[in-house]
């Protein structure tokens, strides 16, 4: 494992002590949304950032953005300042709520946001192309985004976070609003790019999801980071075993409690496992489509648009899963002292 | 047994648990029956409603109604003329760069928010209906003057009020509804957002200002071709309003003598009384000459006066004619109906001469009186020396005859054309488009600070200082009894100094007040340029050259200089400007 104060190139996001607190118009200090907030993303990993409402989560995503100036600490992201125009080119942002200005259509939305990218006509059509087909909304690419469902325009939204072919992808709430179908395909699409080397920063209610998805999580609460590491790291019950086989007579169970009572242990809890409601409504709408039902509303994604991961300027890296070891890491300190310098730094008291 | 599909070893394929999209059926429709029967009727109501309307105006043409006709065509004219010029744009900002895309969402905005859709279609439909409510027993100038100033000035106003209405509703709507957001999360500068709003919105009036000059020109074209009441109204609307005049200014024949009489007169003032004009040296210059120049343009009965006009070689060479534009009154004329009498020498000649005999002006007090003069009086080096002698009647109760006086500039000048109608609409246009641009990019400097209210209020403000600069700048003079015409601001605030100290000392706090008030006031003033500088509308629609120099300063000041400032100092602000606040 490399030490991480020479692993600059690994590392996409890096916060030091970073707090924010938002003022009153008498510049009187309001709200401390986020307080001595320490997180460090390394390239290729999926990151979790949980928390309940009001926990910092959204203020961290902004500052990450440049969009919100911390009061004090400092950022690195991609290796520079976040209101570095030259990295936002290299990341893919979905908002909380998709923010689509209501008048533009689909591809004219999508296309506003290639330009801002400035890729250059050819390109833009090609990848509003693939995106539009992706997240299955070629049939309504003319309709405005006025008219689009909740979930629609959360469609369009992940499409606007990923024209760029993004290395960093910062996704907030991304399956909000969205039916079962569509949150899977987001979960399948984050597990896809990651797998295409994509750092992806995933900030989510949603505790299943984070947990089938991400490497490392980090968990907030009233502005401050609470918890933080692996998955198996802050979930793994080292007083417990779970084991999974074909369904089980009583005898043999009996057998089994024989066997653990003369290891001194007692069998605490059998049951037949059951299936999760999200499984059984896939395969009812499968069904239903097999059987050709007609909608209205968006169709079923396509695949993941073939720019995604494999342009010139993207190098796959292989997901950065092996994290140190035994909580959280040591934040990079000495590479965001070369990279980045104090922003006007406020002590202000809890 | 769990059905889950293995997530986190997903490989690349299609994302979808469901159907191949391409496999889709072919019934698949996006739409409801309703939506798609708007859809259709909306893709045959507008060719249809633009059939309907010219069949009404080919009804009304033949019908023997040709004014309403007219309007209904104009109407249609220029509401094609915003659909087809909007395609432009569109095509025209298609380039792939952030910029091109921020002005093109703009102008989408514009196309797609009731207020500025509104607002263009009131003045799509004020300019060709404005003809309908001229009074066709008026003189044709006066009409065309009439036509010409309020469509202008209108227009105007309406495209100020479109401008500062979009380019403020499009940022605070942007930051309001956090869709600055997404938009600054990509390689988008802060001041190439602002600059991208200021160019899509410049681009909209610029299309709106062409409209408005086509549209006005086709119905002064329109107005000309009506007939007028005399020949003399028939020339007056060539040579006086469907043209471009240059003007003079007379200067006194015997200048130094003239300079000599007004430093004799401060002399004079300065050892009668020192101390008060010492307190204002420079006020008491403007005074004494203010008095000399309007002596010299009072013609009393005794007196004959000379006005001496120069620079007219160009007048001379190309025009057969030029106009003496005068506005005489009585100076002890108790009603305004009174008449005045005179004679006119042109370079020492009597005019004008019918048969022999030198013939004298009878007018009436008060109005403006053009005097067509041939330009062959005009000497070689270019001076023509137009003497007034007053021969005005002794009327009854009058102690003695009636001095004849002319207010000096505009009372008193020489007009001679050097320009055509078109280009001077053009030019005038220009400056309009100049004073447009001047207000986006200040109304996009409040948005980038202040909420939606306030930053339209705070846009608003500067559009009417602007329009009112110089009436409120003399307002304030004399509401706080400052003299502010002093030459240097040196002077200006030693003036003022002094000022408000004596009214301090003598505690007239109300006083001193006012003066404080009146310096906020001129500092305030003093930031936004006036738009009377460059008052093109008044000199289109009185057929005064809007000059190439004066359209070229505008448009450098107006268009360019003010709107890198306003916009510098909007990005200075956005950049500091938290785009998020709390929840909590």
């Amino acid at each position: 494992m490399k030490a991480l104060g020479h692993a600059g190139d690994d590392i996409d996001i890096v916060c030091a002590g970073v707090t924010k607190v938002f003022r009153d118009f008498w510049m009187r200090p309001r709200v401390r949304a986020v307080e001595a907030v320490d997180l460090q993303v390394r390239r290729g990993q999926v990151y979790g950032l949980l928390g309940p409402n009001g926990s910092g989560k959204s203020t961290t995503i902004k500052m990450l953005l440049g969009l919100l100036q911390p009061t004090s600490g400092r950022i690195a992201v991609l290796g520079k300042r976040p209101k570095d125009v030259d990295i936002k080119g290299s990341i893919g942002y979905l908002p909380e709520e998709s923010y689509l200005y209501q008048f533009l259509s689909g591809r004219e939305t999508l296309d506003y946001y290639g330009r801002l990218f400035r890729l250059d006509g050819r390109a833009r059509r090609e990848r509003i192309d693939m995106l539009l087909d992706m997240v299955g909304l070629e049939a309504v690419q003319h309709r405005p985004v006025g008219e689009y469902s909740k979930g629609m325009q959360r469609r369009i939204g992940l499409a606007q976070s990923l024209i760029n072919d993004p290395q960093l992808l910062i996704l907030d709430e991304p399956t909000s609003g969205m039916d079962p179908i569509g949150a899977k395909q987001i979960k399948d699409l984050i597990a896809t790019l990651a797998a295409r080397g994509k750092t992806v920063l995933l900030c989510s209610h949603l505790l299943g999801d984070v947990e089938d998805l991400c490497d490392r999580v980090a968990i907030m609460y009233g502005g401050r980071v609470r918890a933080e590491g692996t998955c198996d790291e802050l979930l793994e019950q080292e007083h417990a075993t779970l084991l999974e086989t074909a369904e089980l007579p009583e005898p043999v169970i009996a057998e089994v409690r024989e066997l653990l009572r003369r290891h001194d242990l007692a069998l605490t809890n059998v049951q037949r496992p059951r299936r999760t409601l999200e499984s059984l409504f896939l395969e009812i709408v499968e069904q239903a489509r097999a059987e050709g039902v007609q909608t209205s509303g968006a169709r079923s994604g396509g695949a993941v648009a073939e720019f995604l991961g494999h342009s010139s300027d993207s190098q796959p890296v292989a997901p950065a899963t092996d994290g140190p070891a035994g909580g959280a890491e040591v934040v990079d300190t000495g590479l965001l002292d070369s990279l980045v310098t104090p922003s006007a730094s406020e002590r202000i008291a809890p | 047994m769990t059905t889950d599909l293995p997530i986190a070893a997903a490989r690349p394929q299609p994302l979808s648990a469901g159907p191949d999209p391409r496999e889709i059926p072919s019934w698949f429709d996006d739409e409801s029956p309703q939506g798609r029967r708007k859809r259709r009727l909306k893709r045959f109501a507008r060719p249809l409603a633009v059939l309907g309307a010219l069949g009404s105006a080919a009804a009304l043409w033949y019908g023997g109604r040709p004014a309403p006709a007219i309007t209904i065509v104009g109407i249609v004219s220029l509401a094609l003329g915003v659909v087809c010029g909007v395609a432009l744009l569109r095509r025209l900002l298609s380039a792939g760069h952030p910029v091109i895309g921020i002005a093109r969402t703009i102008v989408e905005e514009a196309v797609g928010t009731r207020l500025s859709v509104l607002l263009v279609m009131l003045v799509v439909v004020a300019l060709p209906t404005l003809p309908l409510v001229l009074d066709p027993g008026e003189r044709l100038a006066y009409r065309l003057q009439f036509f010409l100033d309020w469509s202008l000035s209108g227009a105007s106003a309406l495209l100020a009020l479109i401008t500062i209405a979009l380019s403020c509703s499009s940022v605070c709507g942007d930051i309001d509804s956090r869709r600055i957001h997404m938009a600054l999360s990509k390689p988008l500068q802060r001041w190439e957002y602002l600059l991208g709003k200021w160019l899509g919105v410049v681009l909209l009036d610029l299309l709106l200002v062409s409209l408005v000059g086509i549209g006005v020109y086709a119905f002064a074209e329109a107005l000309r071709r009506s007939p007028a009441a005399d020949n003399a109204d028939r020339r007056a609307v060539e040579e006086q309003v469907l043209t471009a005049r240059a003007s003079a200014r007379p200067v006194h024949p015997r200048q130094q003598e003239f300079d000599k009489a007004i430093e004799a007169a401060i002399t004079q003032i300065r050892n009668d009384d020192p101390a008060l004009f010492d307190k204002d040296p420079a006020a008491a210059h403007r005074r004494i000459f203010a008095q000399h120049v309007f002596l010299w343009h009072t013609v009393s009965p005794d007196v004959v006066s000379s006005y001496l006009f120069t620079g007219l070689e160009a007048a001379r060479l190309r025009t057969q004619v030029v106009q003496l534009r005068l506005q005489p009154f009585a100076d002890n004329s108790s009603t305004s109906t009174a008449e005045v009498r005179f004679a006119l020498w042109l370079n020492e000649r009597p005019y004008p001469v019918k048969q022999g005999k030198h013939e004298e002006y009878v007018f009436a007090a008060g109005p403006v009186h053009t005097l067509e003069l041939p330009a062959s009086a005009i000497a070689e080096d270019g001076t023509l020396r137009v003497t007034i002698a007053n021969r005005n009647m002794l009327m009854p109760g009058d102690p003695a005859p009636t001095s004849i006086g002319f207010n000096p500039g505009e009372g008193l000048e020489l007009l001679y054309r050097v320009g055509s109608f078109e280009g001077n609409v053009l030019r005038g246009l220009l400056l309009m488009w100049a004073k447009l641009a001047m207000l986006a990019a200040a109304a996009l400097a409040a948005a980038s600070w202040l909420g939606l209210p306030v930053a339209m209020l705070a846009s608003l403000m500067v559009f009417a200082v602007a329009v009112a600069s110089g009436f409120l700048s003399a307002a304030f003079d004399i509401y706080t009894g400052v003299d502010g015409g002093n030459p240097t601001l040196t002077s200006m605030l030693r003036l003022r100094a002094t000022l408000l100290l004596e009214r301090v000392a003598k505690f007239e706090w109300w006083d001193a007040i006012k003066t404080i008030g009146s310096y906020a006031a001129d500092a305030f003033l003093s930031l936004i340029p006036s738009f009377g500088d460059y008052d093109s509308i008044t000199q289109v629609a009185t057929g005064r050259l809007v000059s190439l120099a004066e359209t070229a300063a505008g448009v450098c000041e107006l268009g360019l200089a003010y709107p890198l400032l306003l916009l510098g100092i909007g990005w200075w602000l956005l950049e500091r400007r938290d785009l998020v606040s709390s929840s909590s």
